[in-house]
């Protein structure tokens, strides 16, 4: 999500998702403005990495591994596995990450979450929620 | 002196008669006010395992039919049975849960819960990190989630195989099934809430009131054991949504939870996840001294 500085009607601020611009493919990447204008307001909390760790030093909509080699848009879960090896063992194993669908596949088809559903790549962090309502029974601690 | 005043007498026995047959009216009136709620069918039905394949269709139908005119809603109740080699099992993952509800309020969407207690089948505790301590657990935080040196833990039914609900229930209206799940026959069910006293993990639920949903809001996909429309006065619990697992299908709650903290299957598939995580995380379960055996598992990650 990119900030543009602008807010809607209730005062939220409207962010921009990647996905409008960088395309699973490069070949669909808008190239319509400069990108490090647009990206102005973006910030990077997610360790020390710099952008070129993960972006194309020339071609930013152009994603690589640790050792350079370059690796589709859509399959940035194994740029992010690279320090997140735990997180992608029990991704795989079905023990991280959100899910819907059916338990036994043979009967169904299953849905899975990607790593940046819920983290954002450049701030992975998940933010603060607020919580859904909480049960107004008897006998619950207060 | 006998027959000294025949019409006296006469007046004291036609008096008598009238407030003999007044309090007989007067006690029998639980019985006329519930006729129009409880048909003879309701009445004389049999319990769930003694009902032949015929018998259920003819029950379902009926609730079916009693739903549509009750809440003006078509609804389709089922009897899925357990699932031929499965045994369920559920795991949570503590470190990732970030305590947002959402799985109770799915729970309490998909169950048909009543609105206006906001009832669910699962309580998320928040409490200390670290700490594990149930009896200080907050179930009603409202601020946003996670808090900095808080743990979320969300609280459903246990599906224990040494359920000790099942065993303290004077009419067997609660049962193990062959899938691992534990079931009320809400038909059976006196509302007596022996079982509600015996859960160690205060799972159960007591139907006070006759669970008002919205019209527009009913879950029209339900099954006789789980999440169809309870009557007022029995008890009710968590299911592993069979209406859905026993089809192959996730549980709501796993389905809602936005991190993946839950994991659910067949633990007799070696391939499974929730295998998986049984064989290579550290799992434990809740008040494992209390001897209850759940079949729900809690983790926190390495």
């Amino acid at each position: 999500m990119v900030d543009t500085e602008r807010v809607d009607i209730n005062g939220t601020p409207i962010g921009v998702a990647c996905g409008t611009c960088h395309g699973p493919s490069p070949s669909e990447s808008w190239a319509g403005r400069e990108g490090e204008d647009f990206h102005t307001g973006l910030q990077v909390v997610h360790g020390d990495l710099a952008c070129e760790s993960c972006h194309d030093a020339v071609d930013k909509t152009r994603l690589h591994l640790s050792d350079n080699t370059p690796v589709d848009m859509l399959d940035a879960m194994t740029l992010c596995a690279q320090c997140h090896g735990t997180q992608f063992r029990d991704y795989r194993r079905g023990s991280h990450g959100g899910m819907s669908g059916y338990w036994d596949t043979t009967r169904g088809p299953r849905e899975r979450n990607h790593c940046v559903e819920c983290h954002a790549p450049h701030a992975p962090a998940v933010p603060r929620v607020s919580p859904a309502p909480p049960p107004i029974d008897r006998g619950a601690h207060e | 002196m006998i027959d000294e005043d025949p019409t006296r007498r006469l007046a004291l026995k036609a008096g008598g008669a009238t407030l003999g047959a007044a309090a007989f009216a007067r006690a029998l009136a639980p019985l006329t006010e519930w006729k129009p709620t409880t048909s003879v069918d309701e009445f004389l039905q049999k319990h769930y395992k003694e009902l032949d394949a015929a018998e259920m269709k003819e029950v379902l139908a009926r609730l079916e039919q009693d739903t549509l005119e009750e809440t003006g809603v078509s609804v389709s109740i089922a009897d899925p049975r357990p699932l031929p080699g499965v045994r369920f099992a559920y795991a949570l993952n503590l470190s990732i849960c970030i305590g947002c509800r959402r799985c109770a309020e799915a729970c309490h969407k998909e169950n048909n819960h009543d609105r206006a207690s906001h009832n669910s089948y699962i309580r998320v505790l928040e409490m200390e990190k670290g700490s594990l301590d149930l009896a200080k657990g907050n179930a009603h935080y409202t601020s946003p989630v996670p808090r900095k040196g808080k743990l979320y833990m969300p609280v459903q039914c246990h599906q224990c195989d040494n359920a000790p609900c099942v065993k303290v229930c004077p009419i067997e209206a609660t049962w193990k099934e062959a899938d691992g799940i534990v079931v009320v026959d809400y038909n059976w069910c006196i509302g007596c809430r022996y079982c509600e006293a015996a859960c160690p993990y205060h799972a159960r639920r007591f139907n006070w009131q006759k669970p008002e949903v919205p019209a527009e809001e009913i879950n029209p996909d339900q099954a006789y054991l789980s999440n169809r429309l309870r009557p007022q006065g029995v008890m009710e619990k968590c299911t592993f949504c069979l209406h859905r697992t026993r089809e192959g299908r996730f549980p709501a709650c796993l389905e809602a939870c936005p991190t993946g903290a839950r994991v659910f299957g067949n633990v007799l598939d070696p391939q499974s996840e929730i295998r998986w995580v049984l064989e290579n995380k550290r799992v434990f379960v809740l008040k494992e001294d209390v001897g209850t055996r759940p079949r729900f598992f809690y983790f926190f990650d390495e």
